[in-house]
């Protein structure tokens, strides 16, 4: 097992290495130069040079990512071209900010989504399963950003139940109700986002399940229809979810970019959009490095769970 | 055959399937005594397993049972709830199936599944039913149950897991077992092993067995009596030496030719049944085996054939007389 583990991390490192050299190539190959975004028009072109020379632009492209490379390994992220603030602090706050919002939305539709698979799959074709499969269909032709304006219309801006930008009141930072009260629409918005794509799953799941000969002769010893769903194939169910939970990690850094963007809540992917349409680089850079890292870091823990929670996996190669 | 435990009269199971009326089995009658082995036979597609999945009810839901009458110890299932069915199933009526493999739940262990079965079935506490589970697995000749209880299904072989299978549907002494093809997915030498296992513990708990097969020769060395049945009807029926000896049915006859012998000629080829069995979506008017049969008449196209009776216990379906059948089998040679 152990060795299992050692030998999966050692494989993740030289894919962690390609994803910064990917991230790397490509912003060096946009057509667009980052000593823009230093200058000003009026400064002359020896001016410009001599920033050019100060921010080793003029290196040649691998010394470049070399240093680049040795610094992110220092947990150092450099600066924000524009605001000029150190980008690892912006991430210090933002992160936290998304994960708050993103976690307990995924686990929301994560439980929902067992819950109504297992009962759209135990009653296939039945009205209970036509009725969660047809709102699954509905809620995978919804766009997010239309779903959000609408909520944001009818309970912000119509009836002023809630308020719908940011994550706390200026003043309040320190009231839960309050970020309770900011927190509600974007996470509703998320978990719809979440629930259809999640309960088609468990529901695909539970029906292949429910064909297996294993359910026969568990009727055959009388076990009854809940018995069955709930101490049998529930548990069937569950191992691989146990991927897609794994698999989920990297939505904690850019899950909810629209989300986020649309209720200016003040979370990463807000930040990471912004800095795109900015081209403020070194944040695009470091944050598809991290969400790059995070798909590997998710399969890789995904991979580990699986073995630990299926007894039929001992020795995986 | 006084002590009835299972009585089934004009059993008719239909399947609805994409508008089409499948007629899976069309009014049979099968009775089971106390103590009693039961041999069904057929090829695949005659019926039978559909026949025994409908005394339990366990057919998909596309599926419809009539009957005039399915009685087993002493109640009449025809009028049972489906909750009170449950209650039927494992205690008075347990089952096995033809693929160990798949029959058991591949992620609980063992002992647990066991354990979960007796639980619900006796009503005993779990420390009393993890006893029961030991006790049953070692009756049924697994080798360390106590290992075996922490095993999960993929851990053992396919004959183990037939075993453990066996030992469960035991554990709450039914009064009948039925055993699909039970030994159809195993080897032949743990095959022998599993039929000799359900022939002791029938012995031991007195239970009665319906055993599934097309292999006559599982049935030669298990049974007491065998039902053939063919196109969802029972041909022919009586008890092992009856249909091996005197068999009263050019079905019979076919089957009993086509098992291979070890005195056969090199080189000679094995005898099969030519033709295909009847569509059971559109059933001839006649007999199903009319089409395949050597002895054919007229009358075999037109209608389906009263049943004769030739003893007590031996009934057949054909329109030919006892002694044509018996002069027409007379020079026919099979490994008795």
């Amino acid at each position: 097992m152990l060795r299992y583990i050692v030998k999966r991390i050692l494989q993740a490192v030289p894919l962690m290495l390609l994803i910064t050299i990917i991230c790397f190539a490509l912003i060096n190959l946009a057509p667009y130069d980052a000593i823009d975004a230093l200058t000003t028009p009026d400064m002359t072109q020896v001016e410009i040079d001599a920033i050019r020379q100060e921010y080793g632009l003029n290196d040649p492209v691998p010394v470049q990512y070399i240093r680049w490379l040795k610094n992110i390994c220092r947990g150092e992220f450099g600066y924000s071209l524009l605001s000029h603030t150190k980008i690892k602090y912006d991430l210090m706050v933002r992160i936290p900010a998304t994960i708050k919002l993103i976690l307990p939305s995924y686990l929301t539709a994560y439980t929902l989504a067992i819950i109504l698979g297992l009962i759209a799959g135990s009653c296939r074709n039945r009205w209970q399963d036509k009725l969660i499969d047809g709102m699954c269909s509905v809620g995978l032709a919804v766009p997010t950003f239309w779903f959000a304006m609408i909520m944001m219309y009818i309970l912000g801006y119509k009836l002023k139940l809630l308020p719908f930008i940011g994550m706390h009141t200026i003043g309040k930072e320190n009231s839960f109700t309050d970020y309770i009260r900011h927190f509600i629409m974007p996470y509703t918005v998320l978990v719809i986002s979440f629930l259809p794509d999640l309960t088609r799953y468990v529901r695909a799941l539970a029906i292949s399940q429910l064909k297996e000969d294993y359910v026969l002769v568990q009727r055959a010893f009388g076990a009854s229809k809940y018995e069955i769903l709930f101490k049998h194939v529930a548990r069937n169910v569950l191992l691989p979810l146990v991927t897609k939970l794994g698999m989920a990690l990297p939505m904690l850094v850019t899950g909810a970019v629209i989300t986020e963007s649309i209720f200016s809540w003040p979370g990463i992917g807000q930040y990471f959009l912004k800095s795109v349409d900015a081209l403020d680089y070194p944040i695009v850079m470091d944050i598809l490095v991290l969400s790059g890292s995070l798909v590997i870091i998710g399969n890789l823990l995904s991979d580990i769970l699986y073995c630990i929670v299926d007894p039929r996996i001992k020795e995986p190669g | 055959m006084s002590d009835k435990i299972l009585e089934v009269k004009s059993l008719k199971v239909f399947f609805k399937s994409r508008g089409k009326l499948v007629q899976a089995v069309r009014g049979i009658n099968i009775e089971v005594g106390r103590g009693e082995i039961v041999g069904i036979v057929g090829e695949s597609g005659s019926g039978k397993s559909v026949a025994v999945k409908a005394f339990t009810k366990l057919l998909p839901e596309n599926a419809y049972i009539d009957a005039d009458l399915i009685m087993s110890g002493g109640k009449n299932l025809l009028n049972l709830s489906e909750r009170e069915y449950r209650k039927i199933r494992g205690r008075d009526i347990a089952m096995i199936f033809q693929d160990p493999m798949t029959s058991l739940d591949p992620v609980i262990t063992i002992g647990r599944q066991l354990e979960e079965v007796i639980v619900r079935n006796q009503g005993t506490g779990r420390k009393q039913a993890q006893a029961k589970a030991l006790k049953m697995l070692e009756k049924v000749g697994i080798p360390y149950p106590q290992r075996c209880i922490k095993q999960y299904p993929h851990e053992l072989s396919g004959g183990m897991r037939q075993r453990v299978l066996i030992g469960m549907a035991l554990a709450c002494s039914p009064k009948l077992l039925i055993a699909d093809e039970p030994t159809t997915a195993l080897d032949v030498t743990i095959q022998a092993q599993i039929l000799d296992l359900i022939g002791d513990i029938v012995g031991e708990y007195g239970t009665s067995v319906i055993l599934i097969t097309h292999d006559l020769g599982v049935v030669a060395q298990t049974c007491m009596r065998v039902v053939v049945m063919y196109g969802g009807l029972v041909m022919e029926e009586g008890t092992v030496d009856e249909i091996f000896y005197t068999p009263m049915h050019p079905y019979t006859m076919a089957l009993l030719k086509a098992i291979p012998s070890i005195e056969m000629a090199d080189g000679s080829r094995l005898k099969s049944i030519e033709g295909f069995p009847p569509s059971l979506t559109n059933p001839p008017a006649g007999c199903p085996f009319a089409d395949r049969c050597s002895y054919t008449m007229d009358i075999c196209f037109k209608q389906i054939p009263d049943i004769k009776k030739y003893s007590s216990t031996h009934t057949s379906m054909c329109f030919l007389k006892g002694e044509d059948l018996k002069a027409a089998f007379a020079g026919e040679k099979y490994g008795k």
